[in-house]
């Protein structure tokens, strides 16, 4: 099967760089899936999970995104997150203890005070992880 | 003449400094590696979000985005001053703070209020000085900066500059152009000028024909440029702190190497001097020895 190049990135790292049969992605529309030789796209993602099916191998590697953009171009796919982690990694019980040291921060500021924090966007990173680690 | 006991002091005390001093060179050295590790992981992802906004802004044409249109008057201008938390860097920190007080006065002359986000206790401590209260401050993470202070940052930006509290927002910072050079940048960050964007880009060039024609946007290519706008803001910001953390590392370590050889330099003149006074000492004894054989022979 044909295949195409495919990068995870995050502000932190280069997370994912790898030839890819195939590619789904959560779009804000729902969820995508490209093949090689896909039409060129620029789209939102939605928070959750993207699934890449390697060159030459049966194991779909997961990953979960928050805050990202997929780009699909010619010959390769690449996926902005503002945070990435591989499902492999996900630490479900850590992950609650987190959700809940966010959750009681949060009940203590105001709305004005949490409009200049990101416990909000932790919030939703922690749930993301959990809702997909269940899922997993 | 001073005495001996005066520059052996003097000595000691020169050679403890240099020793320290040459310590804090090597520690940069080493945290050098590390942040340019840093500038390196984070580029793929700027790059990227550059190469896409530029695309999706040349596709919208002109747009309504909020971020985007320049406001008519500037009466708040907002001045993100990004320096370190510890001095001995050499001018790496008052080049910022006195280009930031520069652009003040500027805008303040031209009639416009100017509120200062500090980023860096050696910003906070200045401000503080002359009763110029920061917006926001951050301390303690200019060696370490996270993205949690740029989104921020951003969001405190973006937020005022939507709702038309700001009508600007610069940004100055050192730019670490290589290990041992820095480089005093002021950029403009809010509007977004997204003609500039291709300029700066030159994978954009490479790439020119790539994402043209018939590329689809989801959901809209409005949707998509309100949505990459503000994480471009993000991005520009902490491209500026982690790019300024390694630019600190590299004035320390080379204001600490200067520091070391004027050390040395000192030392050697010292050394010179003790020996010159020691050997001064030694003559007059003996031509009082001899003098006083002299005086008893007769």
């Amino acid at each position: 099967m044909a295949s195409f190049m495919c990068d995870i990135v995050t502000p932190d790292a280069k997370l994912v760089s790898m030839e890819a049969e195939m590619v789904v992605v959560p779009g804000s529309e729902g969820s995508m899936g490209f093949l090689a030789g896909h039409e060129p796209l620029v789209s939102v993602l939605s928070d959750g999970e993207a699934r890449i099916k390697p060159a030459g191998s049966e194991d779909t590697k997961s990953y979960v995104l928050q805050g990202g953009y997929v780009e699909v171009s010619a010959d390769k796919v690449i996926v902005l997150a503002d945070r990435a982690i591989s499902s492999q990694d996900i630490d479900a019980t850590a992950a609650r203890e987190q959700l809940a040291v966010v959750e009681g921060k949060m009940a203590d500021l105001s709305a004005e005070e949490l409009a200049k924090t990101t416990y909000a966007a932790d919030k939703v990173w922690y749930e993301t992880l959990i809702r997909v680690a269940g899922a997993a | 003449m001073p005495n001996l006991h005066d520059i052996e002091r003097r000595i000691n005390s020169v050679s403890s400094t240099k020793q320290i001093t040459r310590t804090m060179q090597m520690v940069a050295a080493a945290k050098i590696r590390r942040a340019n590790e840093r500038v390196e992981a984070s580029t793929p992802y700027a790059n990227s979000m550059v190469e896409m906004l530029a695309n999706v802004a040349k596709r919208v044409g002109g747009s309504e985005n909020a971020l985007l249109r320049t406001h008519d008057e500037v009466k708040n201008v907002l001045i993100i001053a990004i320096v370190s938390d510890r001095g001995l860097a050499g001018g790496f920190n008052t080049n910022v703070l006195r280009q930031m007080e520069r652009l003040m006065h500027e805008k303040q002359a031209a009639g416009a209020s100017v509120e200062v986000i500090a980023c860096g206790k050696k910003a906070i401590g200045y401000l503080t000085y002359r009763h110029v209260n920061p917006s926001l401050s951050f301390a303690n993470l200019s060696a370490d900066p996270t993205m949690d202070e740029a989104a921020q940052i951003s969001a405190y930006a973006i937020d005022g500059y939507a709702t038309g509290t700001i009508d600007e927002v610069y940004l100055v910072y050192n730019h670490a152009k290589n290990a041992a050079e820095q480089q005093l940048r002021q950029q403009i960050v809010l509007p977004v000028d997204t003609s500039v964007l291709d300029e700066n880009t030159p994978a954009v060039e490479a790439d020119q024909t790539r994402l043209e024609g018939d590329t689809i946007f989801e959901p809209s290519a409005e949707a998509v440029l309100d949505h990459l706008l503000p994480s471009y803001v993000r991005t520009t910001i902490y491209q500026a702190l982690i790019d300024s953390a390694a630019a600190e590392q590299g004035a320390r370590r080379n204001a600490m190497m200067s520091a070391t050889d004027n050390a040395t330099e000192m030392v050697e003149t010292l050394t010179r001097l003790y020996n010159r006074v020691r050997q001064g000492a030694i003559t007059t004894e003996i031509s009082e020895i001899v003098g006083g054989a002299a005086a008893l022979e007769e």
